[in-house]
């Protein structure tokens, strides 16, 4: 089992997976943290994470996949407390990091029994408004506007597959297209009540 | 300034005492005048009454400035109460000093002359012969023709007429003053009413028939008497400027007074170093029995008989004293032994540990001033006193203890160790007493100990940058190898204290009592977190500690 990931040094630093008592040093510790998990994930192109930490990894080459808790570090044997865990979920829902499903705001409780293993969230290393700055500007650039495009050949398509946004969730593509939407630059279009395709103008 | 005599002061103030030196009472804010000449160096002081000494502890600059008298020193003690502005003082007058020889003899010269004057009529003798009996009279002074009173003859008892004697009157001059003793001795002689025989003046039996012979007043030697020298003598005085100081007056005047009566070293003195002074009661009997027998012999055996028996009980009593000096010699003998026994132990113990060897040499046994409530007029001074003396305790207790002379201590540890070593006797003092004191140092100018707050909630005694130095310390360690536990770091502490330890003595003995407190170490490692030092990591084995990497 083969994970490439490039985890930083401090990865390797058991006090990272405890709780700091000190609020300052803790907030830097949580910084730490995200920066690490975004970076993670924009490098293995990873758009979702269970509540639990768990990431699916996508060997490239053998199509493998691999789950991988970032949270827990088998090197060391150390691993983050569900309260810590969530308090970096709160961080980063503030900084427009992380994702609902449903695009709702995270209902995060302190309470560790209510983590669910199908919880999932989208993580953001670059924020909503970006992404939707760059679909926009691949409409400009490959002379789709005015067209109707689905959102699978937005995602999934050969041709994109040097975009930054290829292999991104349906459903968070659907969610970035609805600022675009929102500006009045396009309409999207239903299909079985459900969106599917956008046409920017 | 000769009769002062430096002294040695401990660095918070407070003067080392010599052996059997106890201290009665002590005044604050006291000032020197030698004579009536302000000391401008000793205007600000304490001053300690000790049972041998009278010691002026500077308060500006206490090793520079502090001095003692002796108590033997002092002649008198005069007390003058304040008035208006000037403050109650006490004035001690030092002895006089030794009266020169020759201008005693000329004053002994001068008082004799006109007893000599006066006692030329007793040194005549008239010897005349009675004109109508014929007798051969003899009779004391000179008879002149002016002579009021004459004397009568011993036989007929006709008072003698001048003019009929006249042929007969010859006058001799006895001259008895060119040898005193012997004119002493000739005519003090005391005849015994018994057999007439002149005994010696200092016999109290006739040497031949033992009969009681009247009593004699002794002459008492006027050559012994002092002149009063008129120079006024040499006076010091101690002026209060707080309190009145009649206390500390009245102190003093006892312990001259009672200095003076003892006069020999050890009298009165139940035991010398534990060994009774005071004769057995078995000893007492032999000797009240012995002394009552002679006395009562004396009447019994009179004369030369009586002498020989009245050596004979002198030489026993001699006898009785001398065994029982012989007891004591024994005692005494052993007790050396018992001494030695246990010198020659404390010596094994000492070459056990030699590290210890010279903590304990500095900590000879030192008399040490005894802080009683009750020597105190009041609670700020008392408190004053006993801030000096934890400091002292401190000092002392840890001077080798931590590393580089760093201590911190919870005050409650504190509070126990001092009560234990010191107060036992004395009468312990509050928790609020001694955070009262320890809140002192700074006002005392005791700048080495501090009372700091760890974490907001410990009180600990602590040298002013041991916090700091611990700290670093502590760093250090986590810097090399991250990861370590309180128990650990204590450890690797302590260790590192041993180190240097051995570095600095050379010895291959290691010390054991360089030694912090897991429950210290773990109050920084603490404070530490909360200043973003260092960081935790928690597992279910325990806490580590790694230096902040965030």
């Amino acid at each position: 089992m083969t994970v490439h990931l490039e985890l930083p040094a401090i990865y390797q630093f058991p006090p990272l997976f405890t709780r700091q008592p000190n609020k300052s040093i803790r907030n830097k510790q949580i910084e730490t943290w995200i920066n690490i998990i975004l970076t993670n994930c924009e490098q293995c192109k990873i758009w979702t994470i269970t509540k639990q930490g768990d990431m699916k990894i996508i060997d490239p080459d053998t199509q493998q996949v691999t789950t991988f808790n970032i949270f827990h570090n088998t090197e060391i044997d150390r691993s983050c407390s569900p309260i810590f865990i969530n308090e970096i979920w709160q961080m980063m829902q503030k900084q427009g990091q992380l994702l609902n499903r449903d695009g709702k705001d995270l209902k995060i409780s302190t309470d560790s029994d209510e983590l669910q293993t199908d919880e999932e969230f989208y993580i953001l290393w670059k924020s909503l408004e970006l992404w939707a700055n760059e679909i926009l500007d691949w409409f400009e650039r490959t002379t789709q506007l005015n067209k109707v495009v689905t959102f699978y050949e937005i995602v999934s398509s050969e041709d994109n597959f040097n975009e930054s946004f290829y292999s991104m969730p349906e459903p968070l593509l659907y969610q970035i297209l609805k600022i675009l939407v929102k500006r009045g630059r396009a309409t999207m279009l239903k299909e079985n009540s459900k969106y599917v395709a956008i046409k920017v103008i | 300034m000769s009769y002062f005599h430096s002294v040695k002061t401990k660095s918070s103030g407070r003067p080392l005492l010599s052996q059997n030196e106890h201290d009665i009472i002590i005044c604050d804010s006291v000032g020197l005048y030698e004579g009536k000449e302000r000391i401008e160096s000793k205007q600000n002081g304490r001053i300690f009454l000790t049972n041998q000494r009278i010691i002026y502890v500077d308060n500006t600059s206490p090793i520079n400035e502090t001095v003692a008298l002796d108590l033997n020193e002092i002649g008198s003690v005069e007390y003058q109460p304040g008035f208006l502005k000037r403050s109650s003082r006490l004035i001690l007058f030092l002895s006089p000093p030794k009266l020169n020889p020759v201008q005693d003899k000329s004053s002994q010269s001068k008082e004799k002359s006109p007893n000599i004057r006066e006692s030329d009529d007793d040194n005549y003798s008239t010897d005349w012969v009675c004109p109508i009996c014929q007798a051969e009279n003899k009779s004391n002074g000179k008879i002149t023709i002016e002579s009021t009173e004459m004397p009568a003859c011993d036989n007929c008892g006709i008072p003698m007429d001048f003019t009929m004697t006249e042929d007969s009157i010859k006058h001799t001059m006895t001259k008895i003053v060119k040898n005193k003793t012997t004119h002493n001795t000739e005519s003090r002689m005391v005849p015994c009413p018994t057999c007439t025989f002149l005994n010696h003046p200092s016999m109290k039996i006739c040497e031949v028939c033992g009969t009681k012979l009247p009593r004699q007043k002794r002459e008492k030697s006027s050559s012994k008497k002092h002149i009063v020298s008129l120079i006024r003598p040499q006076y010091i005085q101690i002026s209060f400027r707080k309190d009145d100081g009649t206390l500390f007056a009245q102190a003093t005047a006892k312990e001259v007074n009672d200095l003076k009566k003892v006069g020999i070293f050890n009298q009165n003195v139940a035991s010398i170093n534990g060994i009774d002074v005071k004769p057995s009661e078995e000893v007492i009997n032999i000797i009240e029995n012995s002394k009552m027998k002679p006395s009562e012999k004396k009447i019994e055996f009179m004369g030369i008989n009586g002498l020989e028996r009245y050596r004979e009980t002198q030489l026993m009593n001699n006898d009785i004293l001398f065994t029982s000096a012989l007891q004591d010699l024994n005692k005494l003998m052993s007790l050396a032994e018992s001494i030695e026994t246990l010198y020659k132990m404390k010596d094994k113990n000492l070459k056990l540990n030699q590290g210890i060897n010279k903590i304990d040499l500095n900590k000879q046994p030192q008399s040490n001033l005894i802080i009683d409530r009750d020597k105190f007029s009041n609670q700020d001074l008392f408190l004053d006193e006993i801030a000096r003396e934890i400091y002292d305790f401190a000092m002392i207790e840890f001077k080798d203890n931590e590393i580089n002379n760093n201590v911190l201590i919870p005050l409650v540890d504190f509070y126990a160790m001092y009560n234990k070593a010191m107060r036992i006797g004395t009468g312990l003092i509050s928790p609020q007493e001694l955070k009262d004191a320890c809140q002192r140092f700074p006002k005392l100018g005791l700048d080495d100990l501090k009372l700091i707050k760890l974490n907001k909630r410990i009180l600990c005694l602590a040298t002013t940058n041991s916090f700091d130095f611990i700290q670093k310390e502590i760093l250090k360690i986590l810097t090399k190898d991250g990861g370590l536990d309180v128990l650990k770091i204590t450890q690797t502490l302590n260790e590192m204290a041993n180190d240097t330890e051995k570095t600095d003595n050379d010895e291959t003995v290691k010390r054991q009592n360089a030694a912090w407190t897991v429950s210290i170490i773990g109050e920084i490692l603490q404070s530490c977190i909360d200043n973003g030092i260092l960081v935790i990591d928690e597992q279910m084995s325990g806490v580590y500690y790694f230096k902040n990497n965030f």
